[in-house]
């Protein structure tokens, strides 16, 4: 009795460990991956006026996937800023409203250049690097 | 000591010291249970992701080519284990009950544990058979592609109620992801929750499982993950090309349903026969075992039946394998065909000369090979058939019928498989000869198109 416990255990070992690590290490892979920087065009530089805003689109790679994300263009000045259409809270889409970026899950705000305004926003909207060369846009997202 | 539960069958038909087959054959199993818990975190089950994501998984994810080797190598062992063990089971006559049969209450109720459990054992075989079916259709490459459309054509040769049963195999009126959501759905949801109701009255309760777990199956098992693990890390699972439209259908099924397919190649206007009644039939007749007389001369009728199966099963596997090996043999001697209208009078990659005579050599094999010239008149041949239009060989002043009607997809559907494209008419092959292997048809195709 006592020896079949033990190659029972024997068997409930193995199988534990050659299934389980691959397994597990196959679910925790991603933590591995960085998303991967790139430069997207993103139109006319006199396209991004003083007023409102414009949407550009640039791609993520995403497991098998490469999918499409959405950023914002806002003119400061002479400069242009790229932000990040992600709230700081929690990540979901923010909207342009009212000369604000107003996130609809839970009430947060930001500036038209993305400063945090109301919580429960306390960090600001992150932005990517903005290249302006021939009147062109590109930003590395 | 007393043992205070009823003696159980399971238990007690386990022979000590002896390495019992149905015991590893359920380690196989829970190996491709465990392993495929984690691969479902990594299958997008669409038609067009599939791949995809099965392709990702084997090459950029850590251990991620490991886990579906493993998971691949325990459906391959569960399958061939559990057929094993219920072969085994036959051969020892378990179908029936051993020792004379009274007609008291107690033996009456032995007999129906007894049948209970061949029914039982015979589902569990099924399911594993199942899972295995539906697993290997579930990458969609080319070859699950090949088999899905096969599977949708089986459903569709049902007499009276083909298009439904087609449509509700499919999920729709086409192959479609539809269908590999259903798959996927029956793999990992359905066959799962059956293989443990059906193993749970099969071994007569979960602490079973643990008394079945001897010395010696114990040390059995630990040889099986021992053998899947090395075949996982040494020969990883297969996963074939895209589906390519233009080239159509390509590769067999797995080893187990060979002869399945060697059949409907083999009886082609049987399909349903051959692909539905005859497998549901044999698996009948596997349940129905231990329903039929006993004595010992039904014994000897019972095991010279089982061995003509056995070996007609076997013959047909071998042939179904003999031309995927041809297939192969043809795929690196022939000549690429497939390279335009001036390949013929130039040279191929080893620098070796072609010659138009070659390419026509080669087609007229092809000719006699599918009994062409019994409806087609060849080259001005007397003998030729005269039901389809006239076939002229390159080298002769006259070029093939219909040229200009075709495209080059078209010709392959049409000649590559008539009756897929009207099944009611036109052009057909002859029974036995089969349809013509991807190469065959790259050779009539350039013969066709190219032919000056």
């Amino acid at each position: 009795m006592e020896r079949r416990d033990f190659t029972q255990r024997i068997l409930g070992g193995a199988f534990a460990a050659l299934l389980g690590v691959p397994g597990v290490a196959t679910v925790l892979d991603p933590a591995r991956r960085t998303a991967g920087s790139r430069w997207t065009d993103a139109g006319a530089a006199a396209d991004v006026t003083a007023e409102g805003v414009k949407t550009f689109s640039y791609e993520v790679e995403a497991g098998w996937e490469t999918r499409k994300e959405t950023g914002y263009l806002v003119r400061d000045g002479e400069a242009i800023i790229a932000l990040s259409a992600k709230c700081t809270h929690l990540g979901c889409k923010v909207r342009f409203k009212d000369d604000k970026f107003v996130c609809p899950c839970h009430g947060g705000m930001f500036s038209r250049t993305g400063a945090p305004e109301k919580e429960p926003v306390i960090e600001p909207l992150v932005r990517f690097v903005v290249e302006i060369k021939d009147g062109k846009v590109r930003v590395q997202t | 000591m007393a043992n205070p539960e009823p003696e159980n069958i399971a238990v007690r038909s386990l022979r000590p010291g002896s390495v019992n087959l149905g015991v590893l054959a359920l380690v196989a199993a829970a190996a491709g249970l465990a392993s495929g818990l984690f691969l479902a975190f990594h299958f997008a089950p669409t038609l067009d992701e599939a791949r995809t994501s099965v392709a990702f998984l084997e090459s950029r994810v850590l251990f991620g080519s490991f886990l579906r080797g493993l998971h691949h190598w325990a459906g391959h062992f569960a399958v061939a284990l559990a057929a094993l063990h219920g072969l085994h089971a036959f051969w020892r006559g378990r179908h029936h009950v051993a020792g004379s049969l009274g007609s008291t209450a107690d033996a009456v109720e032995a007999l129906r544990a007894h049948r209970r459990r061949w029914v039982l054992g015979c589902l569990l075989l099924l399911v594993i058979v199942g899972f295995a079916y539906t697993g290997y259709l579930l990458p969609a490459d080319a070859r699950a592609r090949t088999g899905l459309d096969v599977m949708q054509g089986v459903a569709r040769s049902t007499p009276v109620a083909g298009e439904a049963s087609a449509a509700v195999a499919a999920g729709g009126p086409e192959v479609s992801s539809a269908t590999l959501v259903r798959l996927y759905a029956v793999h990992s949801l359905v066959l799962p929750v059956a293989l443990f109701l059906v193993l749970f009255a099969f071994v007569g309760g979960w602490p079973r499982l643990a008394e079945l777990l001897t010395r010696t199956n114990a040390l059995g098992g630990i040889a099986v993950l021992g053998c899947l693990a090395l075949l996982a890390w040494l020969s990883p699972a297969p996963l074939g090309p895209e589906f390519d439209p233009e080239i159509g259908a390509e590769g067999q099924p797995e080893w187990f349903f060979l002869w399945v397919n060697e059949l409907l190649h083999r009886f082609g206007s049987q399909t349903f026969l051959v692909g539905a009644v005859l497998p549901g039939a044999l698996v009948l007749l596997g349940i129905v075992l231990p329903w039929l007389p006993r004595s010992a001369r039904a014994r000897r009728v019972e095991l010279a039946c089982a061995v003509v199966l056995l070996a007609t099963l076997g013959w047909l596997t071998a042939a179904a394998l003999s031309h995927d090996k041809a297939h192969d043999d043809e795929a690196t001697s022939a000549p690429d065909t497939r390279d335009g209208p001036d390949a013929p009078g130039g040279t191929d990659e080893t620098g070796r000369q072609r010659t138009d005579g070659d390419i026509s050599g080669k087609v007229a094999a092809v000719f006699k090979r599918f009994r062409c010239g019994e409806c087609h008149m060849i080259d001005d041949d007397e003998d030729g058939g005269d039901s389809g239009p006239a076939l002229y060989r390159q080298g002769t002043d006259k070029l093939p019928p219909f040229r200009e009607l075709y495209t080059r997809p078209y010709f392959r559907l049409k000649v590559g498989d008539p009756a897929g494209l009207w099944p009611d008419g036109g052009m057909t092959y002859r029974k036995r000869a089969g349809l013509p292997t991807k190469q065959q048809l790259d050779l009539l195709e350039h013969w066709f198109f190219d032919a000056k």
